[in-house]
């Protein structure tokens, strides 16, 4: 994971660098705006990883950046998540007498929302890095899936998403590219289930991968 | 520029529907063994002493419902009754002098999609409650499906009936136990487990 995430952020960097020193200046342009549909892979972090310790790549973003003036942009970022693991025996017990012993399903589902503020580096050229900061919340359901049993907890939160990416147009004037990024995501929400779990470190680690449209 | 936008929030669309939050039926493990337990949170263990509990099972089946013995079954109910015992209750013989009784039973390609607590007692043989019937003073442990050999066990209180009625003051479903795929040994640890993660039970 750890390499992963080194791999990428070289890749993103480097990449923007030595296609700088190969393309005239003038070449390119620099979009006014873009508009990405990303796949969205999440490995949990911190106390998330006790809930659900899987990497999950059922995951979709849709963002729109606004380039304002020399490289600042603005914008938006909303989405759908989910990660889930199954775990085997293990006992639960209600308030009310009861207990269940069997394996179980835990999953979580998230509508994350964000407003976006960042630098685009090199905006004009191929490969345009970015930094980005998300600012938003997030709609999530944990649940515990018990056999016929669906015990659930729905959560709104607070969320801070700091991102490194990278927009990578397919051609010099082209309207279409794509997107990679890697983003840690710290969010405020919990997960108070079952058995006085009390988990309050919910964040996670994404990589994102998508396809852009540039608005000249 | 227009169509290309309408295409991107086209794709988003798609994607967002086609992704469910639920996960597929397969991923739900409802198939799996599971043990269920639930008791009278008012009931105090301590006050019964002496259990009745057959040799023989329920069959509860569409075809040949009644009472069932073999050798699994004979260890079964011994295992059952070891617990039992473990907790400082005296097995008798004599269904009128005894505190608790405990009924067995369990299911074989009954085909039903609901199950409604205490649906089984239906396909009992005549008399089995003794001209008595039985009801839950709490809500019970239930499921929505049963696999063929979930096996389901009511404790009752016969030393207090109310009316013509006797307390369950316990109930367990083990689902998919006697099912001839697991060992002895998974079929007594399910129930030992039965009787361990029942909190209210008397201390061993």
């Amino acid at each position: 994971m750890k390499k992963l995430l080194i791999f990428l952020v070289t890749l993103i960097f480097t990449a923007g660098v030595a296609q700088a020193q190969d393309q005239p200046v003038s070449l390119g342009y620099t979009p006014s705006s873009y508009y990405s549909f990303s796949w969205n892979t999440s490995f949990t972090v911190g106390d998330f990883n006790k809930w659900v310790g899987n990497g999950s790549p059922a995951g979709f973003d849709f963002g729109g950046r606004y380039l304002i003036r020399k490289g600042l942009m603005a914008g938006f970022n909303f989405g759908w998540q989910r990660i889930s693991q199954s775990y085997g025996y293990q006992t639960f017990y209600g308030d009310d007498g009861a207990a269940i012993t069997s394996t179980n399903y835990r999953f979580t589902w998230m509508v994350p929302f964000q407003a976006v503020i960042g630098y685009q580096l090199m905006s004009d050229k191929m490969i345009s890095p970015y930094l980005s900061l998300g600012i938003g919340g997030d709609y999530m359901e944990h649940h515990l899936l018990v056999q016929e049993y669906d015990i659930y907890k729905t959560r709104w939160d607070f969320s801070l998403t700091p991102e490194l990416g990278a927009l990578v147009k397919f051609g010099s004037y082209s309207s279409w590219g794509a997107l990679v990024a890697v983003n840690y995501k710290w969010t405020t929400n919990q997960i108070v289930i079952a058995n006085n779990q009390d988990l309050k470190n919910i964040s996670m680690v994404n990589l994102k991968v998508g396809i852009v449209l540039i608005v000249r | 520029m227009k169509t290309k936008l309408l295409l991107m929030l086209g794709l988003t669309g798609i994607a967002l529907v086609s992704c469910s939050k639920y996960p597929p039926s397969s991923s739900r493990l409802t198939e799996d063994m599971a043990i269920y337990t639930k008791y009278d949170v008012t009931t105090d263990f301590t006050k019964f002493k002496t259990y009745y509990l057959s040799d023989s099972i329920v069959k509860v089946s569409t075809k040949d419902s009644g009472w069932y013995y073999n050798s699994t079954v004979q260890s079964f109910t011994a295992r059952i009754a070891q617990n039992m015992n473990n907790l400082g209750y005296t097995r008798s013989w004599n269904k009128k002098t005894v505190d608790l009784y405990l009924g067995v039973s369990y299911v074989v390609n009954i085909n039903v999609t609901t199950y409604y607590p205490g649906w089984y007692w239906g396909y009992y043989p005549y008399n089995y409650w003794g001209g008595y019937g039985p009801y839950y003073p709490y809500y019970p442990a239930y499921v929505t499906s049963y696999s063929t050999g979930t096996v389901l066990i009511d404790m009752m209180d016969v030393k207090n009936p109310v009316g013509k009625q006797y307390p369950i003051r316990w109930n367990c479903y083990i689902r998919a136990l006697l099912t001839g795929d697991h060992t002895s040994a998974q079929i007594n640890g399910s129930v030992d487990q039965a009787f361990t993660q029942t909190k209210g039970f008397p201390k061993r």
